[in-house]
């Protein structure tokens, strides 16, 4: 007993000596304060973004300078993560009940995720403003990949696409024309081998690099609609179509040819780039965000940078799919369901979208923005525009598998992309994991929370929130999105008066009534 | 025959030295070649330094990164220490009731992986309304203790009896037989403690990553990430980085080790 | 003691029962809604292929890392604390891979084991081994020993490390003892050494199983835990699913079962340490 009194003396005297040394007066003000700034009424935007490296940082530091300046009341501070812990790091913010009010987001299934959680505030009414001023602004059908059940939620920014890049050197020297089939593309493979040239790099340990091939191969074969119908994890997908398994058996047959380098599952993405430029491989399907790599003042070598060009992903003739379709994402940014500010998140985004924002980021950047005129001769070298004019040319620009699919079961289909090029599955057996994988998914996003829980809180809970909005009144659900996350109800009070109608929006802690934005700046 | 067995072994030494030192000494060579060689020829040596990978480090802010890795490192590193030598005396010492219970408590702490506790972690934080520092400083110190409590209590249960029980007779207070005797005779274990929990916080990511907001805040191994983009990084400034990160830390360890050395002839040890 | 327990309780005991209880649930962090599946999502983990690999690869972890990062690093003390003891150093140098950010580590090894022209490969080719030229941590045989090896390259010197402190506390006169003896240094480090240094062992045996058992970064830099998750161990694991699939019951649950092997090993701990305790208070 004596002991115990005696360490709970050390422990108290520790105590107070932690005080003195543990607890350091912070150096800077604690937590980016509160909304008002001591001076006057000042709104703070916090936006996250992937942009943390040069030029895109200075890029947007840029715009957001002029956007502050033009909005003296508005401030709006910018964080830039690295994009592979933006992925854990924006779920974190998001499940502990914190989220940024601006951030950056990947299209398709990655944003749908969000959207389905109820984490992304619709912006669709201020698209349709001023008789859809700002809807037009944006380039081609990009806005398609930001829409769900009728409501949009936020903007494409940036179109990055996938092709085949080669070597020009090297198609000169053996005078290859560009393959517009599969079958032309296999015989330029062996045309350019050499003992010290692969026809292809390939660095895999990624894992969803050798899937693009899979992924343009089923779009080829069997066309985008039967493609959605399946990846949709509530839809009827059975993944049935014998394409499936012909896409697979396509790109076996491709390591089966030995077209890549050595080992692409233990080569990284940016050794197998290395390759490419180095002139170790004459073909790299790669992104158009390697631009700036091959690029001067890149990392390839000075005698690589006016040796590249590229050429889209062959036709499969007799496939289903549009031959001619671009594999491509749009990233971009939207608006928290949570913020609090959400006119001035709204007018910052409609700057970030302006003309003149994409012209400035065109310019410092040279990447594709999707803003109508945003690529002009003055802003954008020989490659954007050679680009721009393919995107704004293309049929259709169609996202990539593994972006569409259900999470885990892309990670199915990534894994077994590996596995093919170890040579130990079959695509027969792939295709049985990815169906089996489908059905699990299916039955979990069902079981999550009642009806129809991945895509929203359901419609009995919608009538009782409308029921609460007006114990004494009679309450009518007049419309409400797909997924019942919004709901406007029309109230009529007892006593004949005149009947208001209101928004709810599903939370965190249920329905919330919400004014529209543009009540808001009425 | 003597003379050759001890030759023998200073080579073996400075021969494993070599393939433990490589990585590093490739790291500086790195830093003085344009990143885009790295791949190119990756084992080459450069004909000439090539200074602006530090240009562009420094540019990125590096030395703001260093000082706040400094300066979170040498707080947490100190509150660890001050919160874990009582708590490791009294379990090396003192007998009460659930001592052995409660050590196994702390020694939970050993085993959280860091990825599994960041969303309560984070939402801790954001209910304390801590600062950035603190707000990394706190988890650090709380997944310090067992590591420190652990080996400090190790190193505690060989210390002879008879010192402590020659310091009671003399009337001597527990915390200040802790102060006066325990800690000089531990210095060496004391130091080698705190050189791996600077270590580990000076290298610590997950926790840095997702609890510091604002990048003026950034540690080391957070603010390295900003030269690494999403399809692009500036290698050579990451070497660069490195380099700027490792070689103090290496010139203060040297440093230290003197310390270290002093602190064991000094020792009550006789 | 008490701020100790106090700090540590509040910033580890509520995350750890924050994460036991919602291993109970379906959840993700994008969505508010949360199903009970009391033990359905160990159930499934049981069903689990990529789990059953993992454990494997954490099994060799363990087994690995104390086969050779012990005896090395106890090779490395005994050596630097005596014979080499003015070599300051070399104990740094020894030391350094730790203070190494992970993110250079990667692209250091990552270089080194490239299968087209990594350092690894060329000099196998240069020895004419040109049957030992491989994919390295492209082939699921050899991923995971790779990686464990860049392992034992950045924790030795901190095993050693731990070591040497407790070398230190032994006394010379002992050692001078049993020079006047005529102990050969074998002997020497049997008889002396060891049974000294059995505590500082232990721990640092259990420091190896504990860090073998909750491994990720390097894994994570090099290889993302594939090909074909041939080098996934838990942590990896519960980290894709719980911010790449969104599955953060399930992922709750990968860290209940990496909770409960570490308790384990540290039960074990606590019992070997305990009973050499009492041995002493015996004799």
């Amino acid at each position: 007993m004596r002991h115990a009194i005696a360490v709970t003396a050390i422990c108290l005297a520790a105590g107070l000596m932690v005080m003195g040394v543990g607890c350091p007066p912070p150096q800077t003000p604690a937590t980016p304060g509160p909304d008002v700034a001591p001076g006057g009424e000042k709104v703070q935007l916090q936006m996250w973004t992937i942009w943390n490296t040069e030029p895109r940082k200075s890029a947007l530091d840029e715009i957001v300078a002029d956007f502050e300046r033009a909005n003296p009341d508005i401030d709006v501070v910018v964080t830039n993560v690295e994009p592979d812990a933006y992925k854990n790091r924006i779920r974190v913010a998001i499940g502990s009940g914190d989220p940024p009010d601006v951030f950056f987001v990947w299209s398709g299934e990655w944003l749908h995720n969000f959207v389905r959680g109820g984490n992304v505030l619709p912006i669709t009414d201020a698209l349709s403003a001023n008789g859809g001023e700002w809807r037009s602004r944006v380039m081609g059908d990009a806005l398609k990949w930001y829409t769900f059940g009728g409501e949009t939620y936020g903007i494409p920014f940036l179109r990055q696409c996938t092709f085949f890049f080669y070597n020009t050197d090297l198609f000169a020297r053996d005078q290859v024309e560009i393959p517009e089939t599969w079958d032309e593309f296999l015989a330029v493979c062996e045309t350019v081998r050499r003992p010290d040239v692969a026809p292809i790099a390939l660095g895999n340990s990624v894992k969803w690099p050798a899937h693009h091939y899979v992924s343009c191969l089923w779009q080829r074969l069997m066309g985008q609609e039967q493609l959605m119908s399946d990846f949709d994890p509530l839809g009827p997908g059975a993944y049935d179509s014998p394409g499936y398994v012909q896409g697979l058996r396509m790109f076996q047959d491709l390591v089966a040819r030995d077209v890549f380098n050595r080992a692409p599952n233990g080569t990284t993405r940016e050794n197998a780039r290395a390759l490419f430029y180095t002139g170790k491989a004459a073909m790299f399907y790669t992104g158009t965000w390697d631009f700036n790599s091959f690029r001067e003042g890149g990392e390839a070598p000075e005698d690589f940078w006016d040796s590249w060009d590229w050429f889209n992903f062959p036709a499969v003739p007799g496939g289903e799919g549009d031959q001619e379709a671009i594999h491509g994402g749009a990233d971009g940014y939207v608006i928290s369901s949570k913020t609090a500010h959400p006119d001035a998140a709204i007018q910052f985004l409609q700057h970030l979208n302006s003309l003149e924002s994409a012209q400035l980021f065109v310019d410092r950047c040279r990447e594709l923005v999707l803003v109508n005129g945003a690529v002009t001769e003055e802003n954008a070298d020989d490659a954007l525009l050679k680009y721009a004019r393919q995107v704004e040319a293309a049929p259709t620009i169609v996202p990539w598998a593994d972006t569409l699919m259900e999470r885990s079961v892309a990670e199915v289909l990534l894994s077994g992309c590996q596995a093919l090029i170890e040579g130990s599955t079959t695509p027969e057996q792939i295709m049985d994991e990815i169906r089996a994988r489908q059905a699990e998914v299916k039955q979990r996003l069902e079981e999550l929370g009642g009806t129809d829980v991945s895509q929203g809180p359901g419609e009995e809970l919608a009538k009782l929130a409308a029921i609460a909005e007006s114990p004494d009144a009679a309450a009518e659900i007049t419309g409400h999105s797909e997924d019942w996350k919004s709901v406007t109800v029309r109230v009529t009070p007892p006593g004949g008066a005149e009947p208001t109608t209101v928004d709810l929006q599903w939370t965190e802690s249920g329905y919330q009534t919400v004014t529209r934005p543009e009540n808001d700046s009425q | 025959m003597r003379r050759l067995n001890t030759m023998l072994r200073d080579g073996l030494f400075a021969l494993l030295a070599l393939v433990f030192m490589l990585p590093l000494i490739w790291t500086v060579i790195g830093s003085f070649r344009p990143g885009g060689d790295l791949r190119v020829s990756p084992w080459a040596v450069p004909a000439k330094l090539y200074l602006d990978n530090y240009a562009a480090a420094w540019e990125g802010r590096i030395g703001l990164y260093l000082l706040n890795s400094t300066f979170v490192t040498i707080v947490s590193v100190v509150v660890i220490i001050a919160l874990s030598a009582p708590a490791a005396y009294a379990f090396a010492r003192l007998r009460f009731s659930g001592s052995t219970a409660t050590l196994s408590f702390i020694l939970t702490g050993l085993l959280i992986p860091a990825h599994a506790v960041l969303i309560p972690l984070y939402q801790l934080n954001s209910a304390l309304k801590v600062g950035d520092y603190l707000a990394i400083i706190g988890p650090y110190v709380a997944f310090g203790l067992p590591l420190t409590v652990l080996l400090l209590r190790a190193y505690f249960v060989e210390i002879p009896g008879e010192l402590m029980e020659a310091a009671i007779i003399d009337g001597a207070g527990h915390l200040r037989i802790l102060w006066s005797i325990f800690m000089p005779i531990a210095r060496p274990a004391v130091a080698t403690v705190a050189i791996f929990q600077a270590a580990w916080i000076w290298n610590e990511l997950p926790f840095a990553l997702v609890f510091i907001n604002e990048g003026g805040h950034y540690t080391l191994p957070v603010g390295l990430l900003s030269f690494q983009g999403e399809h692009i990084a500036n290698w050579g400034a990451i070497l660069a980085g490195v380099t700027v990160a490792v070689i103090p830390l290496m010139i203060l360890y040297l440093a230290f080790q003197r310390h270290i050395i002093r602190g064991l002839t000094a020792g009550a040890l006789k | 003691m008490l701020p100790a327990v106090a700090v540590f309780a509040f910033y580890i005991t509520y995350p750890l029962v924050h994460t036991v209880v919602l291993s109970a649930y379906s959840w993700s962090a994008l969505n508010p809604a949360r199903t009970w599946q009391g033990l359905g999502n160990y159930a499934e983990l049981l069903d689990d292929p990529v789990l059953l690999t993992a454990l494997k690869n954490n099994g060799w972890w363990i087994v690995l890392s104390l086969v050779i990062q012990l005896p090395l690093a106890m090779l490395l003390a005994v050596g630097i604390g005596s014979a080499l003891r003015r070599h300051r150093i070399l104990r740094t140098v020894f030391f350094s891979p730790l203070i190494v950010p992970a993110v250079a580590v990667g692209l250091i090894w990552t270089l080194f084991y490239d299968p087209n022209f990594g350092a690894l490969n060329s000099l196998l080719e240069a020895l004419g081994l040109h049957g030992l030229v491989g994919g390295w941590l492209g082939d699921p045989r050899w991923a995971t020993v790779c990686i464990i090896a860049v392992s034992c390259w950045r924790y030795t010197g901190f095993h050693m490390m731990i070591l040497l402190a407790g070398l230190q506390a032994i006394p010379d006169d002992i050692y001078e003892a049993a020079r006047i003896d005529g102990a050969s240094a074998w002997r020497t480090f049997r008889h002396i050494t060891l049974p000294l240094m059995k505590r500082i062992v232990l721990v640092d045996a259990l420091l190896i199983t504990v860090g073998s058992v909750k491994i990720f970064d390097l894994i994570w830099v090099m290889t993302e835990g594939g090909p074909n998750h041939a080098s996934e161990v838990l942590a990896t694991y519960m980290y894709r699913s719980a911010f790449s699939d969104d599955r953060m019951g399930y992922a709750a649950a990968i860290a209940t079962v990496m909770l409960v092997l570490t308790l384990i090993a540290t039960v074990i701990y606590v019992r070997l340490t305990g009973r050499g305790e009492e041995e002493a208070a015996a004799a």
